[in-house]
């Protein structure tokens, strides 16, 4: 390839690839430290003592967040500009670009996805480390302490991975190049976005030095007010990962409108850049209020503001509405991008035209529509006024207009296609399958009676897992698996990723089903101990998680098998797929294509009219391969 | 094409038949409340309408992917696509159709029929029972027998009874699996659950009959729990007088010298209190601040600790501390979250 600028030898080879990070965490210390002594001596001035950790801490991480991306290179052209320093904009160019601050939308699509695979995998060691201590009833294991940590801290993480492992990673690699784009609108915006998250994991990771966060993902006041410190740890983290979310959405929607190729209008657009677009927008609109929310939060436990402190005329459930006025919408963020990535893998492997593509994306834009007005489901049972149960119940049964609609276009298309069951396919097809049972539970729950019932039991730990896992987990490795030759020019092993389908697929069903029953039986969820009556069921689902975590060790060895010098290299197009990036070589130079490519048709009418989605002028199509 | 879509159809009706008959298995427990029955039959009609919508997808799936699979490599050129069918005519919206008139007519029915139901709250229930929330117990009031437990919740059958629940501290939820229903218990709120019981039932006989907090409370959340009985009016009448008589509260250690002392606003009720010498004691403490931690202990003047202390709990919270005799001197009590500010000596002569 020939995309190494000159820049490359001005840094030398001899540079230490973890140079930009560890100044950025020198920077970051600074920030803190001069932040927290900023806060002492306020706080001397105010004739208090001068520390109190909370404050501190906030103010410090406060200074800390913007030295940190300071130190990490975000303003560095600015900064050398701005003191008539010479600009060295591009950054390393070898394989240490994947540990420093570059404004390539496919290495910042690669740093997404390695974090957030990487959290994914970590995060699903605590879910194992939960089963084993669900495994006795009396909860003995852990404690109820360390119970309650470990289970917030596997909520929120696999939280942040639904949300950023497809949008962030394979968004940001793939919307450019399906769209015919040399890369996002606002580059540097969008490594900013991604640096934002090392301090969240930083802070998630460091709060458990603090007496953790027992109050879950959802922090619920006043629980989260007068916890442990690790709370607050926790809100910062999550407000600045949200910051990270709002960026990104902001920059996708700016690129989608602005940067689509020659003749790639909103009819042609492949439907991965419409899930991304639809969810976009709802990242953009709503993720505010979960700060606000968070922030209300903080601001009692350190300013003395009484938001949610019935005394001093603050009202808890304030906190639930706002909260939820995003963290339901955010479902939608997670899985979207998921529907996104099955349409498109179903549509090539079916070696058919989408069924009813305009309806898919109606179906986005009426989630997109709908994802606004259905919170307050999440409160049937909360204490809010009786006369909200009968529109929230209706507002969210209508969402299963739309999403009905995602699923009669992924089973039109495989209806009469010739299917071809490569890995990335079967995943595909597990969404839809397992995203179905996501589905039909979440009507239970929708009903208010029937929610009554099963509010805050296992039953809904079942369907939700059913809606994420299938709806984002699964595309996410269908994801992997379908682009992964692309991304690397090297091919997996087929039989490996088979093994982790059907080990994944059979350890998942086989885990959360009984799920179900163990809700029926008047489990609540979020208990470190339960009635012994319900042990047997705890033991299976337990031993059935054991398969499914053991369905990533072939993930892992094909990944790492790719490494390998003798791994079989990847052609442009191993799959014969007509969408844009697949026009080009694996993996894409730098600038993407060689020539602006122009649009001339669907992107999926195979044995259509049209022979080919889109042209790269002057470049035979050879050339490609 | 007319094949397939046959094929289908047939598969669909045999899931569907074999759906509709696994439905006789009951998946939510025998309600012991009208309106767990009223639950249990949403349940069932919605289980009845997800059965042919769950076998419709599973169909069309398991048929496709059985029928429609090919093992070759797709051809470069297009050739060897499968049917080009666009999805732009009558399909979508005769789906369109169906699946709004399901949401909007047949899936809300359930729910907003009976809500009117589970939602009422009887304004003059057989009985009216207080429920107080805080980490992590129960306090259970029945205002018109004058009776207060933290011991178990006994309630007699075939009689309305209205819940009227609310938290000391943080948001609880109040949950008996038995009844069906659950609803939250927020500080500065008093939330509502009517219901009328229909069967005897007990926690030592069965699980689902018990109070347990079905909303993430920090620490003891999982065994914020209370034993629920479901008794005769008769029983439950006997229940009553005998708690009144002095029952469930705990029976002072024969011959003990029996102190008391209280907290309030961060301070005990008095720096010193008074006890013979070589008789067992028991301190009666009742925490009396919402939503502070405290206990007390006793320490000889050396600072080595007498006996056990109390546990650390929020207020408000009755504890007993119960120390075994002591020699004459003079002894330290406090509370060991506010050593500073709660502490006094305890003279015994």
């Amino acid at each position: 390839m020939t995309t190494v600028p000159a820049t490359a030898a001005a840094r030398g080879p001899g540079t230490w690839a973890f140079r930009w990070i560890v100044r950025g965490l020198l920077f970051g210390v600074a920030g803190f430290a001069i932040g927290a002594a900023m806060a002492a001596a306020i706080r001397t001035a105010a004739g208090a003592e001068p520390w109190d950790f909370e404050q501190n801490f906030t103010l410090g991480y406060m200074v800390a967040l913007p030295a940190w991306l300071l130190g990490i290179g975000v303003w560095e052209r600015w900064a050398r500009e701005w003191l008539g320093r010479p600009v060295a904009d591009a950054g390393p160019s070898d394989w240490r670009r994947y540990f420093a601050f570059t404004l390539d939308h496919k290495v910042i699509g690669v740093q997404y996805i390695v974090t957030f695979v990487a959290l994914f995998l970590l995060a699903g060691f605590l879910a194992m480390v939960l089963r084993v201590h669900l495994m006795v009833a009396d909860g003995s294991v852990l404690g109820e302490h360390l119970y309650n940590n470990v289970m917030g801290l596997h909520g929120i993480m696999m939280i942040a991975v639904a949300v950023a492992s497809l949008a962030g990673g394979f968004g940001n690699y793939f919307v450019p190049l399906l769209i015919g784009a040399r890369d996002v609108a606002f580059p540097r915006l969008n490594a900013l976005s991604f640096w934002l998250v090392p301090p969240v994991a930083i802070l998630l990771v460091l709060s458990l030095a603090f007496g953790g966060f027992d109050s879950g993902w959802t922090a619920y006041p006043p629980l989260s007010v007068r916890n442990a410190s690790g709370q607050v740890l926790f809100n910062l983290a999550v407000i600045t990962f949200g910051l990270s979310s709002i960026l990104g959405g902001m920059n996708f929607l700016v690129t989608i409108h602005k940067l689509r190729a020659p003749g790639m209008t909103w009819g042609r657009l492949p439907i991965f850049a419409w899930s991304i677009y639809a969810m976009s927008w709802i990242a953009l609109l709503f993720t505010q209020f979960l700060a606000a929310a968070l922030i209300m939060v903080l601001l009692d436990r350190i300013a003395g503001t009484a938001f949610f402190d019935v005394s001093n005329g603050g009202a808890p459930l304030l906190y639930q509405h706002v909260f939820w006025f995003y963290s339901h919408p955010a479902v939608y963020v997670m899985v979207l991008p998921g529907f996104g990535v099955a349409l498109e893998v179903l549509t090539h492997f079916s070696r058919k035209p989408l069924f009813a593509y305009r309806w898919a994306v109606a179906g986005f834009l009426g989630i997109l529509g709908l994802s606004g007005v259905v919170w307050a489901h999440h409160l049937f049972v909360a204490g809010i006024p009786a006369e909200l149960l009968a529109p929230f119940l209706v507002t969210t049964e209508l969402i299963s207009i739309p999403t009905g609609l995602v699923m009669l276009a992924a089973l039109g298309t495989i209806w009469m296609g010739r299917l071809w069951l490569r890995v990335p396919m079967l995943f595909a097809l597990g969404v839809v399958f397992s995203f179905l049972i996501g589905g039909i539970t979440g009507i239970f729950l929708a009903d208010v009676p029937t929610d009554m019932a099963l509010h805050d039991s296992y039953f809904v730990v079942a369907h939700f897992h059913y809606t994420i896992i299938g709806g984002e987990i699964f595309a996410l490795f269908a994801a992997i698996y379908y682009w992964l030759p692309k991304m690397t020019g090297r091919m997996y092993s087929e039989r490996l990723g088979q093994i982790h389908f059907w080990l994944m697929f059979l350890g998942f069903n086989a885990t959360f089903l009984p799920m179900f029953l163990v809700g029926f039986g008047g489990m609540n969820r979020r208990v470190a101990s339960y009635e012994p009556a319900l042990q047997d069921l705890n033991v299976l689902v337990s031993v059935m998680a054991f398969i499914l975590g053991a369905s990533f060790i072939p993930f892992v060895v094909n990944m790492v098998g790719l490494a390998r010098k003798s791994a079989p290299r990847a052609v442009a197009n191993p799959w014969q797929a007509r969408t844009l990036e697949w026009q080009v070589s694996s993996p894409p130079p730098l600038e993407n294509f060689p020539v602006l490519p122009v649009v001339e048709s669907h992107p999926y009418d195979y044995g259509g009219p049209a022979p080919r989605h889109a042209v790269l002028p002057g470049v035979e199509p050879e050339a490609a391969q | 094409m007319r094949r397939h879509v046959l094929a289908v159809t047939g598969l669909w009706i045999l899931l569907t038949a074999a759906g509709i008959w696994l439905t006789q298995f009951e998946l939510l427990p025998p309600p012991a409340s009208d309106k767990g029955e009223d639950i249990a039959r949403a349940f069932r009609f919605l289980l009845l309408l997800s059965v042919p919508v769950f076998t419709f997808v599973v169909a069309v799936l398991t048929y496709s992917v059985l029928r429609f699979r090919t093992r070759g490599q797709p051809a470069a050129d297009g050739s060897g696509s499968g049917a080009l069918i666009y999805g732009r005519g009558a399909v979508p919206v005769a789906w369109f159709s169906i699946t709004s008139a399901l949401a909007l007519l047949i899936m809300v029915y359930p729910g907003l029929t009976e809500l009117p139901k589970i939602a009422a709250i009887e304004q003059n229930p057989d009985l009216v029972v207080k429920v107080e929330a805080f980490q992590w117990a129960w306090r259970i009031t029945y205002p018109d027998l004058a009776l207060e437990t933290t011991r178990e919740m006994v309630l007699p059958v075939d009689e309305s009874i209205r819940f009227d629940i609310t938290s000391l501290d943080v948001v609880h939820g109040f949950w008996v699996p038995a009844f069906g229903m659950k609803i939250d218990a927020v500080p500065g709120l008093t939330t509502q659950m009517s219901i009328r019981t229909t069967t005897v039932g007990d926690y030592s006989s069965d699980p689902l009959f018990r109070l347990q907090c079905s909303q993430l409370c920090g620490g003891a959340h999982a065994v914020m729990m209370l034993p629920v009985r479901v008794v005769t009016r008769d029983a439950f009448d006997a229940w009553v007088a005998a708690s009144i008589s002095g029952g469930p509260t705990a029976s002072p250690i024969a011959g003990a010298t029996q102190l008391s002392i209280s907290a309030d606003k961060i301070l005990f009720s008095t720096d010193r209190l008074e006890a013979p010498a070589n008789k067992p004691i028991t301190i009666a403490f009742d925490n009396q601040d919402v939503g502070v931690f405290h206990n007390i202990a006793v320490y000889e003047q050396g600072g080595d600790l007498i006996g056990q202390r109390t546990e650390v709990v929020l207020g408000p919270v009755a504890q007993t501390l119960v120390l075994a005799a002591l020699s004459p001197g003079t002894y330290i009590f406090k509370c060991d979250i506010h050593p500073t500010t709660m502490v006094g000596t305890l003279e015994i002569k």
